[in-house]
């Protein structure tokens, strides 16, 4: 039974993530032994392996880098109460909007403005696939997380009709995949002998620029106040069609602009796969980050802890890749259940007779 | 063109089975996004079960049962602790295609024999068109039977009724009396059941294969095509079949004389869902949209 | 003494007895300071002018003078003596009253009001000095003018359903104290009474919701303990709701068929049919319901309860959402059920309902019975005076200096959506006044109010004016930059935020104003915010608190025009007794202030005048002193918004 408490627990707020990522590894210790594998060794390798030594440790940080821009943004979006599912497929327009900037920038074109571009058209791209479900859901009522959900696969196969069709890389022998893009619109690189790159600088600096939206600005607080009760938020004058556009919009553009920056970043090319699974892991960003951009960064790093992990496990342990998915799924459900306590307080009571 | 029917039969019969007990689950007002989750826990268990006993009926069991399992930990989460039902439904997807693929790991390259058509083929018609409806295997018309049979349900027993109500006002319904939580939990597992059976149905007869990520977005499919249908199992036979085929017109295209690359076709169906909802949800009408699909029933106070 | 003609004023100066000066002709401008300066020692005054009554209720025969009358909403004060002899009517030569409102003059013997200031109450140490804000008073008035039953049609059966000494308290309000009722088979009994008088209270306990804390409840003469709606129905009790929950998506059958387990849904098919004919209660059983007009809706209800075969129908204000022809035909069901043998129980606050439908009514007020009588034989006024009783609330005194208008609403249509539509209201509350608008819930308040406030759009800008500036087109952040304060009837989850802090809750209605530092502070301060923590969470405080801080928030940037809705709604009698202070000390520093209530205790005592919202009409705005608490009550229960005017 559970039962609603008078006021949010503050405690409860800040354990929550830390009780449930303690479970989550005892649950996939006790899952791997069940399964017959060592868990030992592969808890070893899915949470200590990731920061064995530098490479692996820079290699944590640029997959952490989209996982914080999308999360950051998914942040914004959820504390407003809309819940925006469609990210992988936000994610998936700024990188199309990206590459085709960086793919049919004319040559000898003043190259240095080319990569910002290319990040503002992948900024712009997530907007606008953000922009639909809003505007269905003013107009029409329509539901927000069914609308983006739909619109993700639209998007995937959106990409993968471009990259096998009109943007196919005419030397790449049938290969699904453009032609790299010309240096100037590459990342440049942060540290030497490692993937790491600058769009680190651009994470950091987009956590703290929504994180002084969300709390210091007027429009950051009416955003707060819709997620935790419309009418109020009404009441003190805020729209709530302008609030749900708005955030659509923004983490819309943020997870475009991680779609940009990884195709600028690290893959250097559009590929069909793109997406990898980023948008729903940026979810749990979201969450585990207690729905603040500056919590995504740290939630970012301990979901890029099973990635890199699962990456390892698939070279090391010889597990399929996909097993990194068992400790995000056991995270989130975790996380769900400990959040649940931080508004009610389980008390076993016996039921009164029915009406 | 009987190739493209006949595959566009089986094709569509796991989208069917699966959005099936999804529309139980949501007729009863939980969204559960689980269903690819659901889905490649029932394919790893049937494919599992039926390699090492032989019996593709052992393995529908099995994936049946698997699905239930997953269902139930979604069950636990959402209605349980009453946490988001969109976000559980994920994790669960996510968790599913983790496990999935754990426990699939050794059996990637084995082979099992096909489910054999129900009618052997020499004792089918000569008729083309008949040799093509009454030559499919048990499970196609076992997922026709269950759609009648929860059309059925819903629309005539007493108990369907009950869970139409809750879907509606849960609220109201636990006013007067409804179990709320008791008939939400039953149709949830229902669903995952369905759901494992739809995978079960792929890793034993539409590939006789295991594969990581073998349901390739199926799960999401038959998501859509339940609002497609808007919650109605008539609706929903109609629109697995339809979305069956637009998926393998991708495939299928050029043999059938569309000149539309094959991406957009694929796309169709969520295109079409997009438009439903627009429609369902503009036109205001509360006769199947469970009022309640999503938000979350606390009966305290 | 002579009095000319029939002008309310001069009643009023006659019960006055003003001074010792023989009534005239006096003019309203004059009596209304003269009411204001009245001095509080010489107790509440009678402002209920005979004549008023008799030309508001058309045909209708006072009682007579020996039947004692309660005093004043304030039941701490004793009857001030004036009345002791009124003008006393023969009820024979009553009946042609609205025709010849001269010959009511002639009747009334001119005895003893003229001795004004002799007569005055003596016994002075009986009367405490009133404060214009009263805490709520606690001790009901006993019983008055409890007649016994047998005034209601003499009934030789044994009573169906017997209610003795029954008592249900909440924390330390009693909701339900010692009440006694009787009913009979056939018996069509109206229940009357305020809001908060205990109806809803009593019937939830007769229909298995809650228990009584003492009391028995009988059904044929065995004493009963109804647990539950569902053993309720058992026993032949059927309730129909005033606000009924069902279910949208299904039709009217498969409604009927989910609340009603143990029948075929083919059964229920036929049945509605049958009953439908029977009683005239057409209904397709295979509509959906989401397309039923509300009066459809309740023809659900109805037969929902019928098909229980019921011995006792409860219906709670069922008229409230149906147009008169649908009333009448309601009627016609049941009286067709009264004569069948099922008592009905009506609850209602329309008085002429009541007197078109019951053989007997029992009044109620503050969770005791206060009177018992048959509604045939009273008319809508005196059945008024016996639900919110008599005198009007010792007026406040005088504000300063009430100015010009500050807050014009012209010509105020909304479409309903869902709830009450608006026509046409116009009304102008004026610096440094305190306007109330009284009504019964549901006529409209909560949509009025999100009009003023801005959270319901309207179409024309000059609808609504603050000093002067249209502002009927603007959101509720660019109305408070004009100089408006909103404070809704919720707390919770509309004019707060549970899960935010009271910091934060500040700056919800100060979120594009000018920034006042430390303002949720300050109000903790100013306005006795009880609460523990240096910035706690709203939803930690209690009712009483977290309204003082809602309201204090808005007094404390000084609006020019502050909308209330319930201010002490669920508040303890401290902070009720805080908030009506600072709402007239707002008002005396210039203010305008609409205070929309159900109270009438709160309204009598704050408010300067008084309009009432009915059905989405707004009476003409009344100076409170010279409003009857009956006129009110016929006002709230329905009679024409224009008869007030008429009156005086």
């Amino acid at each position: 039974m559970l039962e609603r408490r008078v006021a949010p627990s503050p405690l409860l707020s800040i354990l929550s993530p830390v009780i449930a990522v303690a479970l989550t590894i005892l649950a996939g210790f006790a899952l791997f032994a069940v399964l017959g594998k060592d868990p030992v060794k592969a808890m070893e390798v899915y949470f200590l392996s990731p920061f064995a030594d530098a490479y692996n440790r820079s290699e944590l940080l640029v997959k952490a880098i989209p996982l914080a821009l999308i999360g950051s943004g998914l942040a914004i979006c959820f504390r407003a109460g809309v819940f925006n599912i469609g990210a992988p497929g936000q994610y998936t327009l700024g990188a199309i909007f990206a590459g085709g900037v960086a793919l049919h920038a004319p040559e000898g074109a003043a190259m240095i403005w080319l990569l910002p571009l290319c990040l503002a058209a992948g900024f712009v791209g997530g907007m606008l696939w953000g922009w639909i479900p809003a505007i269905l859901r003013n107009l029409a009522g329509a539901n927000v997380i069914l609308v983006s959900l739909m619109l993700t696969y639209v998007a995937a196969l959106l990409l993968d009709w471009l990259v096998r069709g009109p943007w196919a890389d005419p030397q790449g022998r049938g290969f699904p995949k453009t032609a790299t893009f010309p240096d100037g619109a590459l990342m440049p690189n942060l540290v030497e002998g490692t993937r790491l790159h600058w769009g680190l600088v651009l994470a950091v600096i987009a956590a703290l620029v929504l994180a002084w939206m969300l709390f210091r600005t007027r429009r950051g607080f009416g955003i707060r106040a819709m997620g935790l009760a419309p009418r109020a938020a009404t009441f003190g004058g805020f729209s709530e069609a302008k609030t749900v556009t708005y955030v659509l919009l923004v983490s819309g553009g943020f997870a475009g602009l991680a779609g940009a920056v990884e195709a600028t970043a690290t893959i250097q090319q559009l590929q069909p796969d793109i997406a990898a699974g980023y948008g729903f892991a940026a979810i749990i960003v979201a969450f585990l980050g207690r729905l603040n951009p500056i919590g995504a960064l740290i939630a970012a790093l301990a979901l890029a802890v099973t990635y890199i992990g699962g990456e390892n496990a698939q070279i090391l342990l010889k597990l399929p890749k996909n097993a990194a998915f068992v400790f995000q799924g056991m995270l989130l459900f975790f996380l769900l259940a400990c959040d649940t306590l931080i508004h009610y307080r389980v008390r076993v009571r016996r039921r009164a007779g029915a009406a | 063109m009987e190739a493209f029917i006949a595959s566009m039969i089986v094709a569509a019969t796991p989208l069917l089975l699966a959005a099936t007990g999804e529309v139980v689950a949501e007729r009863s007002g939980v969204l559960n996004l689980g269903l690819e989750g659901m889905m490649l826990l029932g394919a790893v268990a049937a494919f599992a079960v039926t390699l090492s006993t032989g019996s593709s009926a052992l393995g529908f069991v099995a994936g049946a049962g698997a699905g239930v399992g997953a269902a139930a930990l979604f069950a636990l989460v959402a209605l349980g602790f009453t946490a988001n039902q969109a976000a559980s439904g994920l994790a669960l997807a996510i968790f599913g295609t983790g496990v999935s693929g754990l426990i699939g790991q050794g059996y990637v390259g084995n082979a099992i024999d096909p489910l054999a058509p129900v009618l052997a083929a020499e004792r089918l018609p000569d008729d083309p068109a008949l040799r093509v409806i009454l030559g499919q295997d048990a499970m196609v018309y076992f997922a026709l039977l269950l759609a009648v049979c929860v059309w059925f349900y819903l629309t005539r027993t007493r108990s369907g009724l009950k869970l139409r109500a809750i879907g509606d006002d849960a609220e109201s319904a636990h006013a007067v009396g409804l179990k709320v939580l008791g008939s939400r939990t039953a149709a949830v597992l229902f669903g995952g059941a369905c759901a494992g059976l739809a995978g079960a149905y792929l890793s034993l007869v539409y590939t006789p294969l295991w594969g990581e990520n073998m349901t390739a977005g199926r799960g999401w499919i038959a998501l859509a095509l339940v609002v497609f249908a808007g919650w109605g199992p008539i609706r929903v036979i109609f629109g697995a079949y339809l979305f069956a085929a637009a998926s393998l017109s991708q495939f299928y295209g050029g043999a059938l004389g569309l000149s539309i690359p094959s991406q957009f076709l694929a796309m169709t169906p969520y295109l079409a869902t997009i438009l439903a909802l627009v429609v369902i949800s503009a036109a205001g009408a509360r006769r199947n949209a469970p009022a309640m699909l999503g938000l979350p029933f606390r009966p305290d106070r | 003494m002579e009095i000319e003609k029939p002008h309310s004023a001069v009643s009023v100066s006659y019960s006055l007895g003003l001074q010792g000066r023989p009534p005239s002709r006096v003019t309203i401008p004059e009596i209304a300071p003269a009411l204001h300066r009245i001095d509080a020692r010489y107790g509440p005054v009678s402002v209920r002018p005979d004549r008023v009554l008799a030309s508001l209720t058309g045909a209708g025969r006072f009682r007579p003078a020996d039947a004692p009358r309660p005093t004043s909403l304030r039941p701490r004060q004793p009857r001030p003596p004036v009345r002791e002899a009124p003008p006393v009517l023969d009820p024979s030569q009553a009946a042609p009253v609205a025709a010849t409102p001269t010959a009511m003059p002639a009747a009334a013997p001119p005895a003893a009001p003229v001795p004004p200031i002799a007569a005055r109450p003596e016994p002075a140490s009986d009367i405490s000095t009133p404060d214009p804000v009263t805490p709520r008073p606690a001790p009901v008035p006993v019983a008055r003018g409890v007649e016994p039953p047998e005034e209601t049609a003499g009934h030789d059966t044994a009573p169906l359903l017997s209610i003795a000494g029954v008592a249900k308290a909440f924390g330390p309000v009693r909701a339900v104290d010692t009440v006694s009722l009787d009913l009979h088979p056939g018996e069509k009994h109206a229940l009357l009474g305020e809001n908060g008088a205990g109806k809803s209270t009593l019937v939830k306990m007769i229909y298995g919701v809650l228990q009584p804390d003492a009391g028995t409840i009988s059904l044929d003469g065995h004493p009963l303990r109804i647990d539950s709606p569902s053993m309720a129905r058992r026993l032949g009790i059927g309730m129909v709701f005033q606000h009924f929950s069902t279910f949208e998506a299904l039709t009217v059958a498969e409604n009927l068929a989910v609340v009603l387990p143990d029948r075929s849904l083919r059964d229920i098919r036929r049945d509605i049919r049958r009953i439908g004919e029977e009683y005239g209660l057409g209904i397709e059983p295979d509509r959906h319901l989401a397309d039923l007009s509300a009066g459809e809706r309740q023809r659900v209800e109805i037969i929902r309860c019928l098909l229980q075969n019921p011995r006792l129908l409860i219906l709670d204000e069922p008229t409230s959402v149906l147009t008169p022809q649908e009333a009448e035909a309601l009627f016609t069901v049941l009286d067709r059920l009264a004569g069948e043998g099922c008592a009905i129980l009506y609850i209602s606050h329309r008085l002429e309902d009541v007197r078109a439908l019951c053989t007997g009514a029992t009044v109620m007020r503050r969770g005791k019975v206060v009177a018992t009588c048959d509604p045939r034989e009273e008319t809508a006024a005196s059945l008024a005076e016996k639900m919110i009783g008599s005198t009007v609330e010792r007026p406040r005194k005088q504000a300063a200096y009430i100015g010009k208008a500050r807050l014009e609403v012209t010509d105020l249509r909304m479409p309903s959506k869902g709830g009450m539509a608006l026509e046409g209201i116009s009304f102008a509350a004026r610096k440094g006044e305190i306007l109330g608008i009284a009504g019964v819930a549901g006529e409209g308040q909560s949509e009025l109010f999100a009009a003023l406030s801005g959270e319901r759009s309207l179409r024309r800008n000059d609808t609504i004016r603050i000093d002067g500036r249209s502002v009927g087109r603007l959101d509720p952040t660019r109305r408070r930059r004009a100089g408006m304060a909103f404070a809704p009837e919720r707390r919770i989850g509309h004019s707060a935020i549970g899960d935010m802090r009271l910091s934060e809750n500040f700056r919800l209605t100060h979120n594009a104003l000018r920034t006042i530092r430390g303002g949720a502070k300050k109000v903790r301060e100013i306005f006795d915010v009880r609460a523990e923590g240096r910035d706690p969470f709203a939803a930690a405080l209690s009712g009483g608190n977290l309204q003082k801080f809602v309201i204090g928030r808005e007094i404390l940037r000084e609006p020019k025009v502050l909308i209330v809705e319930q201010p002490t709604w669920g508040v303890d009698a401290g902070a009720a007794a805080t908030i009506h202070a600072a709402l007239m000390d707002l008002a005396a520093k210039g203010a305008a202030i609409v205070v929309i209530s159900q109270d009438l205790d709160e309204i009598f005592a704050i408010c300067d005048r008084v309009a009432v919202l009915h059905r989405g009409r707004l009476s003409e705005p009344q100076v409170t002193g010279m409003v009857t608490a009956e006129g009110l009550g016929l006002l709230m229960g329905g009679a024409e918004p224009t008869a007030l005017a008429e009156a005086i």
